[in-house]
């Protein structure tokens, strides 16, 4: 027998193994061939052809979903740090460093300056932008640091060291630089907030009902967007606007357990399961449906930090009488995946 | 074909490489189900395959930063999904090489040995016919044929006699084949096979 028919006998034993109808020996020798590295050039170069001429079946769409579903919750709660860094060409001050937590979603994280072509007239705004399921530690021009919550994002004026305003959607945390001659401006769209030097948080998010500011050190002012002032805070304060019924309402609370997700950790003091099942939706990107009234006023104590929807939807059933339904991704027509949906009840 | 196939996912490569979870999803979709056909075909095993399918696309992401949107996906993702295969047959393999010592004992007596086989099956016969051995006999195969112990450290470690071991070991490997004979498993295989087509 000389190469050719070897070659020949070897690719006739792959073709049976591969149809199903095969002998021991045959499976005996593919066997070896995986083993073996000196048939390895060949036994590629045919599984290469047949790669080649395999189809797509579909007959496996659920299965593939359900693996798509456990790499999403892989690339969800791999928390490595990824850091990059941007660096404009225009601006001195203009270094940020934007450390993404949970990389899936690096890409979106973006900074973007807005016509850099004519900066004397037009304002030019940079904005940073924390995808959904990530948080984003972002530092201003300035010095002041802070963290974006999930689906939240600031813009700032890129001459930002002789106009510190920022405007801002969604959740933030501010670890503001102190200065004398510049005050510091937040901007949302129902409320402003002046300060000098302090550690705070706002909650913007457009589909909450309230808008709301929380200190955690030193002072702010709260104005309205007339600029009337609507309440100072001090350590430990929440300030709430109430869209529908357009009030601000003052509260002591526990700062830090309301500021604690940008150390990933999910608090609960006291909070209803309705307030509960929204930050999860934000946090991981997720459809929570409560079933009943009884079920949406319950009061949980938590916190949860790198645990998956999974796992909690697991840990609040041992702790409560509550059953949950967690429904596959579905994938539409456009080969987009819907939200994940979770479906809880009372038991 | 293959050039045509580079050009179409060139842009999801480019953006998956930042990150981009979209992008990742149409990938999957467009590869999944064929690399699942594909692992199927030579792992026998839905299970496997399946695992094959998410370590493959796990090692995408993971190492998305290295991506070359210029070069062929489609080469790409074959490459690992080759070595990924290749890791699981040869594991497999090891972890059935005592089973298939039986099954070869028992086809090469029968002179079956060219002909076609329902090898899972086979498999799967044998595998019950281990579960139903006596326990202490079963054990003590159990630890010669698959974790490969001597029959020294076998007996050391239940606390029985060098002799005992043997005498069981012998035993079960006669049962065995006794039961495998006795249901004439291949013989009624290879009789099956032609009878269904």
């Amino acid at each position: 027998m000389d190469i050719t028919d070897i070659m020949q006998t070897n690719r006739e034993k792959l073709n049976r193994f591969l149809s199903g109808k095969y002998s021991f020996n045959d499976y005996l020798s593919i066997s070896s061939y995986f083993k073996n590295e000196e048939y390895q050039e060949e036994l590629k170069k045919h599984m290469e052809v047949e790669w080649n001429e395999t189809k797509p079946t579909v007959d496996n769409k659920e299965r593939l979903a359900g693996i798509l579903n456990r790499l999403h919750d892989h690339i969800n709660s791999t928390a490595k740090i990824k850091e990059t860094v941007f660096q404009s060409f225009y601006n001195v001050f203009s270094k940020i460093a934007v450390v993404l937590l949970i990389p899936a979603l690096i890409t979106i994280g973006v900074l973007s300056y807005v016509s850099i072509n004519s900066p004397e007239k037009a304002e030019s705004w940079a904005e940073i932008y924390s995808p959904i399921g990530s948080r984003v530690k972002f530092q201003l021009p300035d010095g002041t640091q802070g963290w974006l919550n999930s689906g939240s994002s600031i813009k700032y004026p890129v001459n930002f060291a002789q106009n510190r305003k920022v405007e801002m959607s969604g959740e933030a945390w501010f670890d503001v630089v102190h200065s004398n001659s510049e005050e510091f401006r937040v901007i949302t769209p129902y409320l402003d907030i002046k300060v000098l030097g302090t550690q705070f948080n706002v909650n913007a998010y457009d589909d909450d009902i309230t808008t709301g500011v929380i200190l955690e050190r030193g002072k702010v002012i709260v104005l309205g967007k007339d600029e009337s002032v609507k309440g100072e805070l001090d350590p430990n304060q929440q300030l709430i606007y109430n869209k529908s019924t357009n009030k601000f309402v003052k509260s002591s609370i526990d700062a830090k357990s309301y500021t604690s997700w940008k150390e990933g950790l999910l608090v609960f003091k006291n909070a209803t399961m309705a307030e509960i099942a929204i930050r999860l939706e934000r946090r991981y990107n997720a459809e929570i449906i409560l079933h009943g009234n009884a079920l949406k006023t319950s009061i949980f104590r938590a916190t949860f930090q790198d645990e998956n929807l999974e796992e909690i939807c697991k840990m609040l059933s041992t702790v409560a009488p509550i059953k949950y339904k967690i429904h596959k991704r579905i994938q539409k027509s456009d080969s987009t995946f819907l939200k994940k949906k979770i479906e809880m009840w009372l038991k | 074909m293959s050039s045509s196939i580079q050009h179409i996912d060139y842009h999801s490569v480019k953006k998956l490489k930042r990150g981009d979870t979209n992008a990742f999803d149409e990938l999957f979709k467009k590869y999944s189900s064929r690399l699942y056909g594909f692992s199927v075909k030579y792992l026998k095993s839905s299970e496997e395959a399946e695992e094959v399918v998410q370590e493959v696309f796990l090692y995408i992401w993971d190492k998305r930063d290295g991506l070359k949107p210029e070069h062929s996906f489609n080469a790409y993702i074959f490459t690992i999904a080759y070595n990924i295969i290749k890791k699981y047959f040869i594991k497999k393999s090891k972890d059935n090489a005592f089973k298939d010592d039986l099954i070869y004992s028992l086809l090469k007596e029968e002179n079956n040995l060219d002909k076609t086989i329902d090898y899972k099956f086979l498999l799967e016969k044998v595998e019950l016919i281990i579960e139903a051995l006596p326990k202490r006999r079963k054990e003590i195969f159990i630890k010669r044929k698959y974790y490969g112990l001597s029959i020294k450290q076998i007996a050391e470690e239940l606390e029985i006699s060098p002799n005992t071991v043997e005498n069981q070991l012998a035993s079960a490997q006669k049962q065995i084949l006794k039961e495998l004979s006795k249901r004439k498993l291949a013989g009624a295989l290879f009789f099956a096979f032609f009878v269904s087509i």
